[in-house]
């Protein structure tokens, strides 16, 4: 936050605040004007002139915040553009793609195909703005540890997309995704909020990937005790921001994979249909909206991680029923929520390219 | 009035000398003293003469049938669902007061915005309130092309009901430049900016609706200390008011869904947690009306929880690709659970 010695005040108002030690915008954006006036024992007129300087000082150096722009400009500046998957049908299902600001989550169990679809989003973002990418690299942060895997994976996908896309022969694909390793919350923690706002303004990115953000919370914040998990929720909220923030900032999504887990109901929660009584407050209804899945499951990390994504792709399959080789289960991807499309859904299947539509 | 000089005051000159020579320049700076602070250096009964001659007029009453009146004169915006707007009133959100809208998400509250940020702008030859819109974004929700895709709906079904030759004259484009968006990604921006928006509403005297989606998300876990959060949104909910009615506008928050335990008494019922709105109980009380939005038979409903004049109601409300508009049953396929619609 911004420290108030920098800024230029009357000698008589900056002298107050300085024997007051009030250091930060903060510090007097977070009080009334008359605490003010009787903290700083200044006059009314000085404190409210006091108050405009600081609002001044933080709209000044926030170029989103002020002046306004309008929903025209915001039309016509492209900045909100759609992200492609690299197959139309898929990107007709999500309403276009992925979403190229905010937070887009995608959840699934394990094996729905999750990793897949990020690694294809990490080749199609640096594809041309007129064939749909972004024109960037893209930042990898895995906390599962599978680093060797995912660039072995990669290796295989890019080979078949340069086949499909013959321009980019030449071009070094896997030198544009950066991959970080994050074991722990900690080093979460680190990378997150101090470590990427550094590489992000060094490097042409335009895409982060997070797989998946739940894994350390759920290892840190495992108990039920509730003091814990106000603790996981204050977290989880910092974190939500962050990221909105450098969204905003470097003008690029961010992806955040999602596990999923159980609900314990009640009531038998896929039964629990029909005007019974007056459960529609209660918590379990709402969830069963958002069931992944055959089972009781739902994304993971509650309520307050709902609140904090922009859209929400679920990935989901059947059982696997092995037969030869092939991969032949069913598969769907859904658009749970989205504040540009309508919930739709399709099925999907993974070959060696990538991840593909299946056509109805 | 403000910027009048002392001088011209009908005062003895000795008194106009010894003001001119306190540092009394205009009378803006004798507004905000008090009679005890002015009688120190002149007599009581001059320093009253003072702060009447000044203060005359300032403070104004009017009786409830005026004020009846002039709300009649406010148009209210519509939401696109008629069964909404009966249940705000008869034509939708009332300008002059706060209306929150409280959801979980994937409930429609940024559609909901957007629509009212092109409703307000329906001219009045049709009956609307022929304003504009301020959009603060804190959840990064606002999509552009989304609000195009509502304005032109809206615009469609607007020359649709008017006679030949009496076409909606605005068009797309003034449509989507009317509406002023922000973003906001702490709760220091929004206080600044609420500190700074009195000057642009003087400038943009037009302004009839003020959104800001959500109120809740830079407020939710990040302060340590509650009573700091309470006095901060206090402070917020007072400048909100202060622009609602000084410059007649509506002011439509969004707010978030949290989870809240309720213990059960008896044993035999298992503990539960429902849903109540974000920012607890003090918030509660700030604004006129609060709409709770949830889902009930995979149909979107909108309850009416708290009016200080209209009745508890619940109404069904939809949203396709055209915006916000009335239930109709047959039309609610978008809105079926994912494996309903695989069964068929």
């Amino acid at each position: 936050m911004e420290e108030i010695k920098n800024i230029e005040l009357r000698p008589r108002i900056a002298e107050a605040l300085k024997d007051a030690k009030f250091d930060t915008v903060s510090d007097v954006m977070h009080r009334s004007d008359n605490e003010l006036s009787k903290k700083l024992k200044l006059s009314s007129k000085d404190v409210k002139e006091l108050v405009q300087c600081m609002a001044q000082e933080i709209i000044k150096t926030r170029p989103l915040l002020f002046p306004f722009t309008n929903a025209l400009k915001m039309l016509n500046s492209g900045e909100q553009r759609m992200l492609t998957t690299g197959d139309a049908i898929i990107d007709k299902i999500l309403g276009g793609g992925i979403m190229s600001c905010g937070i887009t989550e995608i959840v699934g169990e394990s094996a729905a195909g999750k990793t897949q679809l990020c690694l294809q989003l990490c080749l199609t973002v640096q594809l041309s703005k007129k064939l749909g990418g972004l024109e960037g690299g893209t930042v990898y942060v895995s906390t599962e540890g599978n680093v060797q895997i995912l660039i072995k994976r990669t290796q295989q996908m890019i080979h078949s997309f340069k086949q499909r896309h013959d321009f980019l022969k030449d071009v070094n694909l896997s030198d544009e995704i950066k991959y970080i390793t994050v074991p722990d919350l900690d080093t979460q923690y680190q990378v997150l909020h101090l470590q990427l706002p550094i590489l992000l303004s060094r490097n042409k990115i335009r895409l982060v990937i997070i797989d998946s953000i739940a894994a350390n919370f759920r290892v840190v914040y495992s108990s039920s005790d509730l003091s814990i998990l106000r603790k996981r929720s204050k977290d989880l909220c910092k974190l939500g921001t962050k990221l909105k923030e450098i969204s905003d900032q470097f003008r690029l999504p961010i992806i955040c994979v999602n596990q999923v887990s159980d609900l314990f109901s009640k009531y038998d929660i896929r039964e629990f249909i029909g005007n019974k009584d007056d459960n529609f407050w209660e918590y379990d209804y709402y969830q069963r909206q958002f069931l992944v899945g055959k089972g009781s499951k739902i994304p993971a990390l509650g309520l307050l991680w709902s609140n904090m994504i922009n859209s929400r792709i679920m990935l989901s399959r059947a059982d696997r029923t092995l037969i030869g080789m092939e991969d032949n289960c069913q598969r769907t991807i859904t658009l749970m929520m989205a504040p540009y499309a309508p919930r739709q859904w399709g099925e999907f299947y993974i070959d060696i390219e990538g991840i593909h539509g299946k056509v109805n | 009035m403000s910027t009048r000089p002392v001088s011209s005051l009908s005062l003895r000159p000795s008194t106009r000398t010894k003001l001119i020579k306190a540092g009394f320049q205009t009378v803006k700076d004798l507004q905000e003293t008090t009679l005890i602070e002015l009688s120190k250096g002149i007599s009581n009964t001059e320093a009253l003469n003072i702060l009447q001659q000044i203060k005359k007029n300032k403070v104004t009453s009017i009786s409830a049938s005026e004020a009846l009146k002039q709300e009649r004169k406010l148009c209210p915006i519509s939401t696109s669902c008629e069964a909404m707007d009966q249940m705000l009133g008869g034509r939708g959100v009332p300008i002059g007061k706060i209306t929150e809208f409280c959801g979980a998400p994937g409930m429609g509250k940024t559609q909901l915005g957007m629509q009212l940020c092109v409703n307000v702008q329906v001219p009045q030859n049709l009956s609307g309130p022929e304003g504009e819109a301020i959009f603060i974004d804190t959840e990064g929700s606002f999509i552009a092309h989304r609000a195009a895709e509502i304005a032109k709906a809206t615009i469609t079904k607007l020359n649709e009901n008017t006679v030949a030759g009496n076409e909606f004259l605005v068009n797309f484009e003034s449509v989507m430049s009317r509406i002023y968006v922000s973003k906001v990604h702490n709760c220091d921006e929004l206080i600044a900016l609420m500190k700074i928006l009195d000057e642009f509403l003087q400038e943009h005297p037009n302004v009839k609706l003020l959104v800001i989606d959500s109120i809740a998300f830079h407020f939710r876990q990040q302060f340590d200390d509650m009573a700091l959060r309470t006095r901060l949104l206090n402070g917020l909910a007072q400048d909100l008011n202060k622009f609602a009615q000084t410059y007649e506008l509506a002011v439509v928050l969004f707010n978030q869904m949290t989870t809240k335990f309720k213990t059960s008494r008896d044993y035999n019922v298992k503990d539960q947690a429902a849903l109540v709105p974000a920012l607890g109980e003090s918030w509660g009380h700030q604004c006129t009306n609060r709409i709770v939005l949830y889902w009930r038979n995979e149909i979107r409903c909108a309850q009416l929880v708290k009016s200080p004049n209209l009745q508890e109601t619940t109404v069904h409300y939809q949203i396709n690709s055209d915006g916000i508009s009335d239930y109709q049953s047959n039309l609610n396929n978008n809105n079926k659970r994912r494996w309903e619609e695989k069964e068929k």
